[in-house]
């Protein structure tokens, strides 16, 4: 009996606050959005910054015209790849220019990505990869409402690494290609 | 005494080391807030990128700071969006494995681009590309928008420098963004950030609009996966200061 009562006791001690925190909470934030009692810190009172017009041409390329280079100066085909996960089949790599790539991702899938920081001329290692089984790649989606879709199907994958300084600049994962 | 203190210790080192080594890749956690509005761009400014984001080579699956903007979503189809922001992480976390030589490019702490597009048959085709040195401290600014002299094109800019420009060739409509979500992403259960880390200065490109305003409305929570307890508060525009979002974890 004393126990019960203790147990009953108990919940009502938690039952109340807990109700009426959420209860005050709904009317400070009618959208239940924010954390009760949160309030806007000192260093976030900073005062309006206008936007400025976008960039629209490459001011300096942080990966510039290589070109003239000699081939010997460039990392290895082996050091641009590196280890694949398993399930993950090697195709081929070429030594090819980044001009190069866009051009073939363009043919590939019809996408047209341009790259600020990298100049058309430089040299960069193209490395085609299939993923027969397929691949994880993570999903997003606009709320949780939404079914996450699984996992990407037979893949191909286009890895393109820096030839001379074996940056990892970019990946494609093309899905039933 | 001593046998008694050196147990304690053996123990604590051999419990820590356990703890290390349990990092593990998870679904995508998120804390986030959204912005429904037919938009041609968004811009914000993070603070403490990428210092703000606790992660490392041990830890190395993706943790970022990030906006999404999502095209209308297809029925039945994966969703579609650009995406720009800074984070801590494997390139290409299901491709490569990560190596442990000191010539190692793997493991990425930097801005990033990423998009997803479908095609007609519901194929999707994912992009990430690195922008620009690693390593970046402090605050920076991170822009999206359409280049309305062409269709379905996006650019991208970091701190006023032109990054990627994208023409999408996808099966769906990309020259409106639908929704616009800025929030942390982790997908490794060891990641954590620093409490109260901030992004501010919110603009947007409302459609009908002459170009960027500062957005003045509220932005909810955007309700996902969130098994941490990792919240947000929103702080509109009052009296000339900036909107805000404050990133908390218990």
């Amino acid at each position: 009996m004393k126990k019960l009562l203790f147990l009953g006791i108990l919940a009502i001690g938690i039952t109340i606050p807990t109700t009426s925190l959420l209860a005050q909470n709904s009317v400070d934030n009618p959208d239940n959005s924010d954390p009760p009692g949160l309030r806007r810190p000192p260093e976030l009172n900073k005062p309006i910054i206008p936007e400025p017009p976008s960039p629209t041409t490459p001011t300096e390329y942080l990966y510039p015209d290589n070109s003239a280079k000699p081939v010997l100066q460039m990392i290895t085909k082996e050091r641009a790849i590196g280890q694949l996960r398993q399930g993950l089949n090697l195709k081929n790599a070429r030594l090819v220019t980044y001009a190069d790539y866009i051009k073939f991702k363009t043919k590939l899938g019809g996408d047209i990505i341009e790259n600020a920081q990298v100049h058309p001329n430089r040299r960069v290692w193209l490395i085609e990869i299939d993923a027969p089984n397929g691949i994880d790649v993570a999903q997003r989606v606009r709320d949780e409402k939404t079914p996450h879709p699984e996992k990407f199907k037979k893949s191909k994958v286009l890895m393109v690494v820096d030839a001379e300084t074996g940056d990892r600049l970019s990946i494609d994962i093309a899905e039933n290609q | 005494m001593n046998k008694k203190l050196i147990a304690a210790f053996v123990l604590t080192v051999s419990i820590l080391g356990v703890t290390k080594v349990n990092a593990s890749q998870t679904s995508s956690q998120y804390t986030q807030r959204y912005i429904i509005q037919d938009m041609y761009g968004a811009a914000f400014t993070a603070n403490g990128q990428t210092e703000d984001l606790i992660s490392s080579p041990a830890t190395p699956y993706p943790l970022n700071k990030a906006m999404w903007i999502f095209f209308p979503q297809q029925t039945n189809r994966p969703g579609e969006w650009v995406e720009l922001g800074g984070g801590k992480g494997l390139t290409a976390t299901s491709v490569t494995i990560p190596n442990p030589q000191l010539e190692d490019q793997t493991y990425w702490n930097g801005h990033y681009f990423t998009y997803q597009r479908v095609t007609a048959d519901g194929s999707r085709w994912y992009y990430e590309g690195r922008i620009g040195s690693a390593n970046p401290t402090g605050s920076h600014r991170y822009k999206l928008e359409r280049d309305l002299t062409q269709p379905n094109r996006w650019k991208s800019s970091v701190d006023n420098v032109a990054a990627f420009f994208i023409t999408i060739a996808g099966a769906s409509n990309y020259n409106v963004g639908k929704q616009l979500n800025i929030g942390i992403e982790s997908q490794d259960n060891q990641h954590s950030f620093t409490n109260g880390t901030s992004v501010e200065n919110i603009w947007s490109y409302p459609v009908g609009a002459s170009g960027f305003q500062n957005y003045t409305g509220t932005a909810p929570v955007a309700a996902e996966n969130n098994n941490r307890g990792w919240y947000s508060g929103w702080f509109p525009v009052q009296n000339g200061s900036q909107n805000a979002i404050q990133f908390l974890r218990p």
